[in-house]
């Protein structure tokens, strides 16, 4: 590991293809495509399944099938209870976990090595023999509309979802993998176990951290029951562009308002030049020295925080941006965000110093995301997802360095133009008098978005 | 508090039937030593990475406070970004991330805690930028007056705008009811928008001081040269005399407990009840407080805990979540419980049966096994912890502050391996024999 920080900071190349060598291995098993990343700083475990398959497939009268067919499938087999199971887990320090996307999903597991065998053999009999009790399906429900139900004790989760409903409102992503209010009621134990059989057809790949010894997992994962399956190609599902109008959801009481800008990227945009757009992202909200942190918070103290992402998948992507203001200040800020948008999209007024302090924040920083061996893991799933390969980190540096005002600029134009993007506001209804004067506005109802 | 990797950090170094490890893998090369003007340095070589973490404690918080400057502690933790002699404005942060690097930092009752992440080569910078900052914060008025402003939005952020932070300030203002505990440690409003220049300069020149103060790096570095450096750099910094005297003013007296049980029904923007129970327990360093770390892992903090287990998984769930936390202060402590409860669900009636289950638990849940469990989840979450460089220096830093000295976990370690069930137990239902205060957020409760 030592080697990709070296080389980052003497900007070689080089060196990251030999610490892919010495520490990351691709090799192929029968299962599926294999990835081991080594780490044997402590004898602990952990493994990730990706498979090919995300929420985007399920039925949208049962949205929310792909996320509960992997939270319910410790809700018992027919040799355990669901009691059994979590303490079986428990007892280990095990801990599983899964994450749902729309284009595919992730199942981990994790432990000492030592009980590597147990808790290997265990998950494999979980997805042999889960079979979704119907009490614990109804269970699990009523428990998912009453965290859905009480999203409006949480603004700035409920401000996520409605950005989520207004970006991807044309596009059959406009929920989160967990489904929505009226789709749970639909999930049930045929369709859970048909959505499992699917997953343990689909294409899949494994990721194994550890040392060397967790490569024998991959022989214990032959008793899961999975198949092979084909890779799934992604096409561009926007078909649209968003219409940058205000988007207001009610938030009674509320003396702060939760601010989301945004819009959505094609297929062709979200793969094209992904460093120029990241580092466009940074420069904007990436730390406490981005230009909208030092506008809104250090230089006006109109906020606590703020932050810009760029989120490329591979059938779509998102850029946005997010804060949050009392509402007295709720015109003034966004005016002022309007306002920074535009002159950073502008050569003559984006400063040169400022571009070359984002260049040495990026540059510097990268190697922080290998520090932690899961944030590394989570880096190379992405670009595996998006079939990018793992040269695009070895290039990151020289595309860095190639950075420039016109450039820079050009990009934060064209992903950031301030006239393009949506607004989504949720907040107390005495806020809408400042904002009616910039756009139209309309309101969203609280069931549509849960 | 890192309670739980303390405890694995003891069984390993006892070896432990369950434990098949190597226990000198996980010992921790500190390297202690104190400058002569009282400043604490530990350091912990890690060549792992060519990079460091550098946290830096300071013995004040919310008990340090008093009526008119509740907030102080966790305001001038703000200010203390915004330039000091040396490095002025902005400079802090533009070094650091232009050197690539993170930083941020954090407040809580007993002390305030600056931490940075940086690439090797930028050591000697940083530690000129952090003794700059500890003795010569400049707090100049138009930045002064700007974070007020950002400290207010935080206030609404956490409390105001949330029910969960609107049921948090309430149990404590009452669990901690006429002690410095209990405000929070953002600060009551009036304070915030009324407290001066002057008091905040008063105050940061009473705490921050090298003699009140523990640094702590651990990373990649020469341990020879980041020594020389650390003198260099700290040497000449004056101890304050004020110091001993602020931190008299903290006597046990002040944080005494006087309260009765009381249930508070609140009204917020909560669609289904969210309710937080507090019971007052024991300071930090204190064998019940021990005791009470193992049993909130026991009772709340996994899938198989007792009151998960018959509130979220069961036939017929009365909550969403629910989790446990023994918090352990220098001078006090709570033993809380919180969570989300079903739609549907009476929170009076839910009290009730989530005290019952508590006095069950004590006898039924508490079993040799359940605390082998214990055992195991300490293990694998130290690993976790201690993984990183920023998680062993927060470990090591926060034990030297409080118990002044960080093999203070070594009492720790041999009170967990000795802990019995019965122990277990009894402390369990002495903690059942308090005062409880028993907080719902609801948007159905009158106002």
């Amino acid at each position: 590991m030592k080697k990709i920080i070296f080389c980052f900071v003497f900007l070689s190349s080089f060196c990251f293809a030999s610490f892919l060598k010495e520490n990351v291995e691709k090799y192929q098993h029968e299962l599926g495509d294999v990835v081991w990343v080594k780490d044997d700083k402590f004898p602990r475990f952990n493994i990730t399944i990706y498979f090919g398959q995300g929420a985007v497939l399920d039925d949208q009268t049962s949205f929310g099938t792909t996320q509960a067919t992997f939270d319910l499938m410790t809700a018992g087999t027919k040799k355990m209870s669901q009691a059994a199971i979590h303490e079986f887990f428990d007892f280990y320090g095990a801990e599983t976990s899964s994450y749902v996307t729309h284009e595919y999903s992730q199942f981990q597991f994790s432990g000492l090595l030592k009980d590597l065998d147990p808790i290997t053999a265990k998950v494999c009999e979980l997805f042999k023999e889960a079979s979704y009790p119907g009490a614990e399906i109804k269970n699990h429900v009523n428990k998912l509309k009453s965290k859905l139900n009480n999203l409006t004790s949480n603004h700035a989760a409920l401000a996520e979802r409605a950005f989520r409903y207004v970006l991807m409102g044309q596009t059959p992503y406009k929920y989160p993998a967990e489904g929505k209010l009226d789709s749970l009621n639909k999930i049930n134990s045929k369709n859970l176990l048909s959505t499992l059989k699917t997953l343990k057809g689909s294409y899949k790949r494994f990721y194994l951290s550890g040392p060397k010894e967790i490569k024998d997992s991959m022989n214990l994962l032959k008793s899961c029951d999975f198949s092979s399956g084909q890779k799934t190609k992604h096409s561009n599902i926007v078909q649209k562009k968003n219409s940058p109008g205000i988007y207001f959801l009610k938030a009674p009481k509320a003396n702060q308002v939760q601010i989301r800008l945004g819009r959505l990227l094609t297929q062709d945009e979200s793969n094209k030049e992904d460093t120029l757009m990241s580092v466009a992202a940074d420069y904007l909200g990436g730390g406490f020295t981005a230009k909208l942190m030092q506008e809104l918070r250090v230089k006006r103290g109109l906020t606590y925080s703020v932050g810009a992402h760029v989120s490329p998948q591979a059938s779509y992507g998102r850029a946005g941006i997010s804060t949050f203001t009392k509402n007295e200040t709720l015109g003034e800020t966004i005016q002022l965000i309007q306002t920074i948008l535009r002159d950073s999209g502008d050569p003559k007024k984006l400063a040169k110093d400022d571009v070359e302090h984002v260049k040495k924040y990026v540059k510097g920083s990268f190697p922080f995301t290998f520090e932690s061996l899961s944030a590394f893991v989570s880096q190379l799933i992405v670009l595996d997802h998006r079939e990018v390969g793992y040269d695009g980190i070895e290039k990151f540096v020289k595309e860095v360095d190639d950075i420039n005002v016109k450039n820079l600029s050009n990009k934060i134009e064209s992903i950031f133009n301030p006239d393009q993007l949506v607004i989504v506001l949720v907040g107390d209804e005495i806020v809408l008098k400042q904002i009616e004067s910039l756009r139209p506005v309309t309101q969203l109802k609280l069931e549509d978005v849960l | 508090m890192s309670k739980k990797i303390v405890f694995i950090l003891s069984c390993l170094v006892l070896s432990l039937p369950l434990m098949s490890l190597d226990s000198k893998k996980f010992e921790l090369p500190v390297e202690r030593f104190e400058l002569k003007n009282g400043l604490k340095v530990l350091l912990i070589k890690d060549q792992r990475l060519p990079v460091f973490s550098l946290y830096t404690f300071y013995n004040v918080g919310g008990k340090n406070e008093t009526k008119g400057i509740t907030g102080a502690s966790h305001f001038l933790e703000h200010l203390m970004f915004k330039g000091a002699r040396k490095y002025t404005g902005t400079q802090f942060d533009y070094l650091i991330e232009g050197n690539g690097g993170t930083n941020n930092a954090f407040t809580t009752n007993d002390m305030t805690v600056y931490y940075e992440s940086l690439p090797s080569s930028t050591l000697e910078l940083i530690l000129d930028i952090e003794a700059d900052r500890m003795v010569n914060l400049l707090l100049e008025k138009e930045s002064f007056e700007k974070e007020r402003n950002v400290v207010l939005e935080e206030r609404r952020m956490r409390y105001e705008n949330s029910p969960r932070g609107q049921a948090y300030l309430n149990l404590m203002q009452e669990l901690f009811k006429g002690t410095p505990y209990g405000t929070s440690v953002i600060g009551d409003i009036p304070d915030l928008k009324s407290v001066s220049r002057d008091q905040i300069m008063d105050y940061f020149k009473k705490f921050y001081a090298p003699n009140n103060a523990v640094l702590v790096v651990a990373g990649d570095f020469d341990l020879k040269q980041t020594k020389k450096i650390i003198e260099k750099k700290y040497g000449p910094l004056e101890s304050s005399p004020s110091v001993a005297a602020a931190q008299a003013e903290v006597v046990d007296e002040k944080f005494k407990w006087s309260i009765k049980s009381k249930d508070m029904y609140l009204k917020g923007e909560a669609a289904a009840p969210l309710f937080m129970m507090g019971i007052p327990a024991y300071k930090d360093g204190t064998e019940s407080a021990y005791t009470l770390n193992i049993l909130s892992s026991l009772l709340g903090e996994s899938k198989s805990a007792e009151l998960i287990k018959k509130f979220v998984y069961s036939k017929k769930p009365q909550a969403t979540s629910i989790y446990t936390g023994n918090y352990s202060l220098l001078k006090s402590g709570a033993f809380v419980f919180g969570g989300e409860l079903v739609s549907g669900v009476d929170p009076k009636v839910f009290k009730k049966k989530l005290l019952s289950e508590l006095k069950n638990s004590c006898q039924s849940a508490i079993t040799e096994r359940n605390l082998e469990k214990v055992k195991n989840q300490y293990l694998v979450e130290m690993y976790n912890q201690l993984s990183t460089n920023s998680g062993i220096a927060q470990f090591v830093g926060e034990y030297e502050l409080v118990y002044g000295h960080y093999l203070a976990y070594e009492k720790e370690f041999a009170f967990y391996q000795k802990l019995t069930v019965n122990e277990l137990k009894k402390s369990c239902q002495e903690l059942l024999s308090k005062p409880v205060v028993y907080v719902v957020v609801w948007n159905k409760f009158k106002g």
